[in-house]
């Protein structure tokens, strides 16, 4: 019975690919949902990697609403004189 | 007055898709000079700030998909299987790679600034096509189903990527900031 249950059982890899997809809300099997649950239980690193993954989930989704800045100054100027350049030189077309 | 108008914005855009600023730079910098190839073109149907989107979001479109076909190559040839990395062949995590429980947590203001500081070192890190996927969904809030769109993946090839994205990245936070 033992040895059965065994095969059951995801491992470690599969598991982390089944938390991902939990993660992001993709529906699970019964038997894929049982099979995380039991391993789960029993392994304490993809217990970790669960939470963990949770963490930087959350934290990738609070970095969207903080990472965007204006564009530097001297950038913007660059582009003023490119835009300004192609003006003048096609002045004739448009 | 392009500039004026528009740069700001569509300079956000691209930084939500591409996080690399030089880059997302080019990519304005293209889009103000097709819209200017292209303004006998434009007809006043849409905005011009519409307009001049949709241009940049082609040219990024573009940009990924030479990049998800150059990572794709590399990665059949050099790299058959990643996951080795992290597990052995039974699919038990490597005890090396195996996860640790972490000790520090985000507490004030400029550690947030520092972990991000540390994210976005970690993100760069991921391939390309990594590090495009996890910022089509999180920098873009996008659905699965049209990250596959936008960067020409099967919906197996996307989990796939992720998955290892999200390992990698999880292991770099893990010894580059939860370690103490």
């Amino acid at each position: 019975m033992g040895k059965h249950l065994h095969h059951l059982m995801p491992c470690c890899k599969d598991v982390t690919m089944l938390a991902e997809k939990r993660l992001q809300q993709e529906p699970l099997t019964w038997i894929q949902r049982m099979g995380l649950k039991f391993h789960l239980l029993m392994c304490v690193y993809c217990r970790r990697y669960v939470k963990q993954i949770a963490i930087i989930h959350r934290q990738l989704e609070k970095y969207r609403e903080t990472a965007f800045a204006a564009p530097d100054e001297q950038v913007k100027q660059q582009w003023e004189v490119l835009i300004a350049t192609y003006l003048k030189n096609n002045a004739g077309n448009l | 007055m392009w500039v004026k108008l528009y740069a700001d914005e569509l300079y956000k855009f691209a930084c939500s898709r591409v996080s690399d600023t030089g880059l997302a730079q080019d990519l304005v910098q293209d889009t103000f000079l097709s819209g200017l190839q292209s303004m006998n073109q434009f007809r006043g149907e849409s905005s011009e700030k519409t307009w001049l989107l949709a241009i940049l979001k082609n040219k990024i479109n573009d940009h990924f998909r030479t990049a998800s076909k150059a990572a794709i190559t590399t990665i059949d040839i050099e790299d058959p299987d990643p996951q080795l990395t992290f597990f052995n062949e039974k699919g038990h995590w490597r005890s090396e790679m195996a996860p640790q429980a972490w000790a520090t947590t985000i507490n004030s203001k400029a550690e947030q600034a520092d972990f991000f500081r540390i994210l976005r070192t970690c993100m760069d890190k991921l391939t390309s096509l990594g590090k495009a996927v996890i910022q089509h969904k999180y920098l873009d809030e996008k659905k699965s189903k049209d990250i596959c769109k936008d960067l020409s993946l099967t919906s197996s090839n996307y989990w796939v990527i992720i998955h290892r994205a999200r390992l990698q990245l999880r292991a770099c936070l893990e010894k580059n900031w939860f370690s103490n």
